[in-house]
C-alpha cells in the first residue's frame, strides 16, 4: 500500500472520511491526486461489524465530551456512513434559493452561490457511486411491511408520491457489493456491505489507485498556515498520543460540522485571530439540524417493522413549499423501525403509554420526519474557554433553539404523520421530537456568494485561504429539507474535480 | 462495597440470609444486618419505580431487581439513586396511583433519569424481554429476513 513522508508537501490532506472525506480523497485519487486521509477512528472490518448495537456505539461511537444538544456522529473509518440509513432524495430547485423562495427575514438565510443545474451531474455521479434505487438501471428498493403500511395510509389520506425510489442500499447484487438480506441492524453497521459506506467502497478504491494512504486513528488537532496565511499542513495525535505534522498541498475538512468547526476555532493565530477562515465571523453559526420527528403507531395487524433495514420508503407529497401551510419550507416522511432499545430510546414517555408501544412492538409501525430548518446565527457551536477533553483540545460547546417556523413545521408533520396511520386503524400513536442526537447536521461554514455572508464559495473553498476547501455539510447554505448525504457526496465530487483541475493549471 | 452490590445484584433478595450467615461469622453482624435492610428497602424501592416507568406484566420483579442492582453497584450512581429513593419516603407503602403520581412530580429530576436512561438500554437489551415481545435479536446469523417475512404482511386493506 502507498505511503506519503510526513515531509512530502505535495499532498492533499483530507480530514476524516466519512461521506465527504472519503468522497473527494477517491475522487482526488481517481484523477491521479495523491491523498492522505487522517481519520480520528479505526478501522473496522466486516468481521468487527456485528448486529450488537451498544457494543457497535462503542465500537464506532463519537465518545467525546461535548455541552449542549447531542450530535449521533461516529469515528471509525468510514465516519457515520457506517451507521446512517441511506436515504438520499436530492434537493429542489427552489431549495437551493432559500432566501428568495421563503423571505425569512428575520433569519439569517441566503440562497446558495450555486443551482440545482450545475449540480445535477454530480448528483448523477453520486447517484451512480452510493448505487441509489430507482435511478439508472437500478430497480426500487424492495416494499417491506413497514412500507407497505405507509403506502397504504398514505394513499387512504390522499397522498401521491410515494415511493422506495432514493435508498442507498443495493436492491440486487451491484458494484461489488451484495443486494440487501434485511438483516435490520443498518445503524450498527450493514454487516454485509449491501448500504453504501465508504468504508467498503470509495476508501478501498482509493487504496487500489495507488495515489492515496489513509491513516486510521490520526486526530488532527490543528492546522498550519504560513505568513501569506496559506496552508501548509496540519498537526496530529496518533493512537499513542504521538503528535505529527504532516506536510500539505491544499486540505479538505469534512470532520462533520461540529468537528469542522472545532478544527477551524481552534487553528487560530496571529493572522487568523478569530480562528482560520473566519474572516467572517460565520464559522460556527448558522448550524442547521432539520426539523426532525418520529411517528409511531400500534396497527391493528403485525408488521415487524424490525426485521428489514431500518428506512426504506418514502412519502414526498409535503415536500414543496405552500404558504398556506403557515411555514416555509417542506418535509419529507420516511420509514423508520429500530430495535426495542432504539424504539424506546427516541419516546421520552413512560409507564403505560411507553409499555403499550414495546409489549406490541411487532404491531408497530413507524415513520422518521425531515424538514427545512432556517439559517440562524445563534445556533452556534463555540469552543469552550477552559474545559478541554483527553487530547487536550477545547469542549465544543452548542446552542440551538428552534425557529417557530420549526415549530410550525413540526406541529404539521406529526400530525400528517398520525393521519396516515389513524385511516388505517392505529390503536395507539406517539409523537416524538427528542433523538438520541441529532443525525443531520449541516450550516457553519456555508457557502456564499460573498465573503461576509459565509466562510466558502461554490467550491467549498474558502474565502480567506486559498488552498483550505470545507468538504462536508458544514459548507451547506441552507438545510432543505432531505436527509443530507447525497447532497455532501455530489458536493464532494465536484469539488475533487475542481481541486484537480486548479491543479492541473498549477493555480493550486 | 461494589463487589458486594453486584452480589445482592446478581442472586436477588431471597439468598440475602444465606450471604449474611456465611460472610459474617465474626461479629458486626448487627451492623451488616442493617445496613442490609437499607439495601434490600433501597432495591426494592429502585426495582417498583423500574417497573413504573416501564411496566410489563409479563415479566418477573427479578428482571427489574437485577437492573437496579447492577445500577447500584456502579459507584458513579450510589448517591443520586440513594438520595433519591429516600427523597421518596414511604414509596413502597402507597397505592399504584399514588407512586405513579410522585414519579411524575419528580419525572424531570436527576433521580428519576438516573433510573430512566440506564433501564432503557438494560431493560430493552435484555433476553427475558426479547423473549416476551417475540423479538430475535441478531439476524445475520440466520440470513436475515429477507427470506423470513419483511415483506410478508397480510392484513392491509386493498384501497
Ligand atoms: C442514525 C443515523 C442515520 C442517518 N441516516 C441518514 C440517511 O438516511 N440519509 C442521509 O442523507 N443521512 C443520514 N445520516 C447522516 C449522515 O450519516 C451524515 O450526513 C454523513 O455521514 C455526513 O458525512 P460527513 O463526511 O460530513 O461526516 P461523517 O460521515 O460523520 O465523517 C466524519 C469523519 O471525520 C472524522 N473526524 C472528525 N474530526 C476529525 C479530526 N479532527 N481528525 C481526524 N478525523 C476526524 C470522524 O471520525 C468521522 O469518521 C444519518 C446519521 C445517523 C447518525
Ligand atoms: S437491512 Fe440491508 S442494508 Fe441494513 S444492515 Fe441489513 S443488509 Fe445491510
Amino acid at each position: 500500500m502507498k505511503t506519503y513522508a510526513l515531509t512530502d508537501d505535495s499532498v492533499v490532506v483530507v480530514i476524516g472520511s466519512g461521506a465527504g472525506g472519503g468522497t473527494v480523497a477517491n475522487e482526488l485519487a481517481q484523477q491521479g491526486v495523491d491523498v492522505v486521509c487522517l481519520e480520528a477512528g479505526g478501522r473496522m472490518s466486516f468481521a468487527d461489524i456485528e448486529n450488537d448495537p451498544p457494543a457497535m456505539d462503542e465500537r464506532m461511537g463519537w465518545l467525546d465530551k461535548r455541552i449542549g444538544p447531542g450530535v449521533w456522529l461516529c469515528k471509525t473509518v468510514g465516519g457515520t456512513t457506517v451507521r446512517w440509513s441511506g436515504i438520499t432524495p436530492r434537493f429542489l430547485a427552489h431549495e437551493f434559493k432559500a432566501r428568495t423562495s421563503y423571505g425569512l427575514n428575520a433569519t439569517s438565510t441566503i440562497d446558495w452561490p450555486l443551482t440545482l443545474e450545475e449540480l445535477e451531474p454530480y448528483y448523477d455521479r453520486a447517484e451512480d457511486k452510493m448505487g441509489v434505487s430507482g435511478t439508472g438501471d437500478i430497480p426500487l428498493y424492495p416494499e417491506t411491511n413497514n412500507y407497505k403500511v405507509l403506502h397504504a395510509g398514505a394513499t387512504r389520506v390522499g397522498y401521491k408520491q410515494i415511493t422506495t425510489k432514493h435508498v442507498a442500499i443495493n436492491p440486487v447484487a451491484r458494484d461489488g457489493r451484495p443486494g440487501c438480506q434485511q438483516l435490520g441492524f443498518c445503524h450498527s453497521g450493514c454487516k454485509i456491505g449491501a448500504k453504501w459506506s465508504t468504508l467498503y467502497t470509495e476508501i478501498p478504491k482509493a487504496e487500489a489507485t495507488g495515489h492515496f494512504e489513509i491513516r486510521p486513528n490520526s486526530m488532527v488537532l490543528k492546522i498550519d498556515h504560513d505568513k501569506t496565511g496559506k496552508v501548509t499542513g496540519v498537526v496530529y495525535r496518533d493512537r499513542d498520543g504521538v503528535l505529527h505534522e504532516q506536510k500539505a498541498r491544499a486540505v479538505c475538512v469534512a470532520g462533520n460540522v461540529v468537528e469542522t468547526t472545532r478544527l477551524l476555532l481552534s487553528s487560530k493565530s496571529g493572522l487568523f485571530p478569530e480562528g482560520l477562515a473566519n474572516g467572517s465571523g460565520h464559522v460556527g453559526r448558522n448550524h442547521m439540524r432539520h426539523v426532525m420527528g418520529f411517528v409511531y403507531a400500534v396497527m391493528p395487524g403485525p408488521v415487524n417493522a424490525h426485521r428489514a433495514s431500518r428506512q426504506n420508503g418514502m412519502v414526498l407529497d409535503e415536500l414543496d413549499h405552500r404558504e398556506e401551510r403557515g411555514f416555509a419550507g417542506g418535509y419529507i416522511m420516511e420509514t423508520a423501525a429500530g430495535a426495542p432499545d432504539a424504539l424506546m430510546g427516541t419516546m421520552s414517555t413512560w409507564g403505560r403509554s411507553a409499555t403499550a408501544f414495546t409489549d406490541r412492538y411487532d404491531h408497530v409501525a413507524g415513520l422518521f420526519v425531515t424538514g427545512e430548518d432556517p439559517a440562524e446565527a445563534s445556533n452556534r457551536i463555540t469552543l469552550h474557554p477552559t474545559e478541554k477533553d483527553e487530547a487536550g483540545l477545547p469542549v465544543p460547546v452548542l446552542e440551538y433553539a428552534d425557529h417557530p417556523n420549526s415549530v410550525a413545521m413540526r406541529k404539521h408533520a406529526m400530525s400528517a404523520g398520525a393521519a396516515i396511520y389513524e385511516s388505517l386503524g392505529a390503536t395507539h400513536l406517539y409523537m416524538s421530537t427528542e433523538l438520541t442526537g441529532e443525525c443531520h447536521n449541516m450550516g457553519v461554514a456555508r457557502m456564499s456568494e460573498n465573503p461576509r455572508d459565509g466562510v466558502t464559495n461554490k467550491w467549498g473553498q474558502a474565502h480567506d485561504v486559498p488552498n483550505l476547501f470545507i468538504s462536508d455539510g458544514s459548507v451547506f447554505s441552507s438545510s432543505a429539507a432531505a436527509n443530507p448525504t447525497l447532497t455532501i457526496t455530489a458536493l464532494a465530487i465536484r469539488q475533487a474535480e475542481h481541486i484537480a483541475e486548479r491543479m492541473r493549471r498549477r493555480e493550486l | 462495597m461494589r463487589t458486594r452490590r453486584r452480589f445482592i445484584a446478581a442472586t436477588g433478595q431471597a439468598t440475602l440470609g444465606v450471604w449474611v450467615v456465611t460472610s459474617n461469622a465474626h461479629g458486626a453482624l448487627a451492623e451488616t444486618l442493617s445496613v442490609l435492610e437499607a439495601d434490600t428497602r433501597l432495591l426494592q424501592t429502585l426495582a417498583r419505580v423500574a417497573r413504573l416507568i416501564y411496566p410489563h406484566d409479563g415479566l418477573s420483579d427479578s428482571v427489574y431487581v437485577r437492573i437496579v442492582g447492577d445500577l447500584l453497584g456502579d459507584p458513579q450512581n450510589t448517591a443520586t439513586l440513594s438520595i433519591g429513593a429516600a427523597n421518596l419516603g414511604e414509596f413502597l407503602e402507597l397505592d399504584e396511583a399514588q407512586q405513579i403520581a410522585a414519579l411524575q412530580r419528580i419525572e424531570n429530576g436527576p433521580f428519576f433519569n438516573a433510573v430512566k436512561t440506564p433501564l432503557m438500554g438494560a431493560l430493552y437489551n435484555s433476553p427475558e424481554l426479547w423473549t416476551m415481545i417475540d423479538y430475535a435479536g441478531p439476524s445475520f446469523p440466520f440470513g436475515g429476513y429477507i427470506n423470513r417475512g419483511f415483506d410478508d404482511i397480510d392484513w392491509l386493506p386493498t384501497s
